[in-house]
């Protein structure tokens, strides 16, 4: 089923320009990722949505996202990948004036921020 | 009215080129969050966080797939057998137990034994 959970043509693509150019990747192996990409938002969606029946919420909020990613304890790269995500995207959205929370960042420095994290995220994922 | 989300519908931008392009759209999440019947109700922007983390999951997990085809004395090609081995391998992504076959995960304990 191609309608729910996520392309595999875009999961591919992109694994492509994580790696050497020469290197392809077996159908089977993609769609194992892309497996395991639709589990992992099951799971920390449940997890949210766990976290937001604790806080007698009826929808799922963007804290209860980053809480569940702390209680899964998966890393603090995935906290700060998605707070810097989050932040950059209100700086978008709210051009006028400085938003409550604003972290300070300029969308460079977030831009910087979110590279930097993310090889730390690879280089952490590959020494582990 | 949600806001539109931030990445592009479909295009493959990977996470490390912005902070809010995103390789899975938020569109996406959401129909995948709505299939888990237990789920009422999630915002968009609580999707993004969702695609975000998902994006850093996927390079994290592709990488070590990687790792697991060079350390065999491969370049050429990604196979299912390197992504079956580092969930095989790792305690953390036990929730994949599902997707991943018992049997693969059985060969690699005995493998690394």
């Amino acid at each position: 089923q191609d309608d729910v959970g996520l392309p595999r043509t875009t999961v591919q693509k992109s694994i492509k320009e994580l790696m050497p150019k020469e290197m392809r990747i077996a159908g089977d192996a993609s769609e194992l990722l892309v497996q395991c990409c639709n589990q992992f938002v099951h799971l920390v969606s449940t997890q949210a949505n766990d976290i937001s029946e604790r806080e007698k919420r009826s929808t799922i909020s963007p804290e209860h996202v980053v809480k569940a990613l702390e209680e899964l304890e998966f890393g603090p790269q995935y906290l700060e990948a998605v707070k810097a995500g989050l932040d950059n995207k209100e700086h978008r959205e709210h051009k006028a004036g400085h938003k409550k929370g604003d972290s300070g960042l300029t969308q460079e420095q977030l831009i910087e921020l979110q590279q930097k994290l993310f090889e730390e995220a690879r280089a952490a994922t590959l020494s582990g | 009215m949600d806001a539109s989300p931030a990445g592009s519908e479909g295009a493959a931008s990977p996470g490390s080129k912005g902070p809010t392009a995103l390789i899975i759209t938020v569109n996406r999440v959401k129909n995948l969050v709505k299939e888990d019947a237990e789920i009422k109700s999630i915002s968009t922007e609580a999707c993004f966080a969702v695609a975000k983390a998902t994006e850093l999951f996927l390079e994290g997990l592709a990488s070590k797939a990687a790792a697991h085809m060079q350390a065999a004395g491969r370049a050429d090609s990604l196979e299912y057998a390197d992504v079956a081995a580092v969930v095989a391998e790792s305690e953390a992504l036990d929730f994949l137990g599902d997707v991943v076959p018992q049997t693969v995960k059985a060969a690699a304990l005995l493998a690394s034994a």
